[in-house]
């Protein structure tokens, strides 16, 4: 071996192991910035349509200003909602890494494991859609042993617990107090955890404004 | 190691706080606030779960928070009567003290759910399940003003 093969600029720079938080933050990103990138073009279209829009007569004019009105009123609800969401899933983050330090004091004492990397991914992408959509207070995340997740609501009248043990292997307990939902198995796919969940968002909306909740039904019907 | 019989007898199960904040949920059936599921899971090395025996504790004068560090744990409390009617069996299991660790004299195992979670998964869900629900929180001293 000759001296020169070994000099400094042939050596790559060590990198640093990714932690465990890095793939939550890589996965969680891309899907707020896709999501919310899509909210933020749908309200600028309706602007951009609204302002497009020529007025012919007296009366157009003001069906075209009552128009604008609403649009404006629908784009400041719009943005309320996105904001809403954001910081759902600000909150939705920080229980997690809660969850990770917690992990990790256990791992440190011997009394746990450490949270398995795929299981945490599966289950903040499998989460995070249903937190920024939906009115859910922030769940109870809770490490469990041999790597796996926890996640808890108790609310409303409802409990839902899900263990997330590997990615695709979820045991889910749900619970509903006024009986519309119950179930306690596998939910792999979070088929049943989903509709539960849009059953407590909507219970919460209900319960923090009425009048939403009475006007959504009135557009539904 | 003894069996525990009295149905009525504590088993108390400490768990991790989390910031400070014990992780006691609200059951919105009941309303009685109880430990979760994760607080009832042992671990991967254990062939039984840990807790301490209220009968022994109380036969010593030592509250149910003995051995219970208040910044870093919290207490729950199960009953041998819960354990019986999910096929589990409680015993007294003292530990001796070893340079690794000190003496309990107040400790004792629940064996069964070991047995269930390397055989039985769904039965391991369900018993995890029923201790969490049978759970009550042990009340701690309120701190001085």
């Amino acid at each position: 071996m000759t001296a020169d093969v070994m000099t400094l600029p042939k050596f790559q720079a060590a990198q640093a192991p990714p932690s465990l938080r890095a793939p939550l933050r890589s996965f969680i990103e891309p899907f707020v910035e896709f999501a919310f990138g899509r909210l933020a073009a749908s309200v600028t279209t309706a602007a951009i349509h609204a302002v497009d829009e020529q007025p012919e007569s007296a009366v157009a004019q003001q069906q075209e200003q009552e128009r604008e009105t609403e649009n404006m009123a629908s784009v400041g609800a719009l943005t309320a909602s996105a904001e809403a969401s954001l910081q759902r899933i600000a909150r939705f983050r920080e229980a997690l890494n809660d969850a990770l330090e917690l992990s990790s004091e256990m791992v440190h004492d011997e009394e746990g494991d450490p949270v398995d990397s795929q299981t945490l991914q599966y289950a903040a992408l499998s989460l995070s859609p249903l937190i920024a959509f939906l009115e859910l207070p922030t769940p109870l995340i809770l490490p469990l042993q041999n790597g796996g997740l926890g996640a808890e609501w108790h609310a409303s009248g409802m409990n839902i617990e899900l263990r997330f043990r590997k990615p695709y292997d979820v045991y889910a307990v749900l619970e509903d107090a006024w009986g519309v939902t119950s179930f306690r198995g596998r939910d792999p796919d979070l088929e049943r955890t989903r509709i539960a969940l849009g059953e407590l968002g909507r219970r919460v909306l209900e319960s923090t404004n009425p009048q939403v909740l009475a006007d959504l039904n009135d557009e539904a019907s | 190691m003894t069996r525990l019989h009295d149905p009525e007898d504590g088993l108390i199960r400490r768990h991790y706080r989390k910031k400070g904040k014990p992780q006691v949920v609200e059951d919105q059936l009941t309303g009685v606030k109880r430990a979760p599921a994760a607080a009832f899971e042992p671990r991967a090395k254990d062939k039984a779960l840990s807790v301490n025996v209220e009968s022994f504790l109380q036969a010593a004068g030592e509250s149910l928070l003995w051995g219970v560090n208040l910044e870093k744990f919290y207490a729950a409390r199960i009953t041998v009567g819960a354990c019986e009617a999910l096929g589990l069996r409680a015993y007294h299991d003292p530990v001796f003290e070893t340079p690794e660790a000190p003496a309990n004299p107040y400790h004792g195992s629940i064996f069964g759910i070991v047995e269930a979670r390397d055989t039985d998964p769904n039965a391991y869900e369900a018993i995890l399940d029923a201790l969490s629900k049978a759970s009550t929180i042990v009340p701690e001293p309120t701190p001085p003003c």
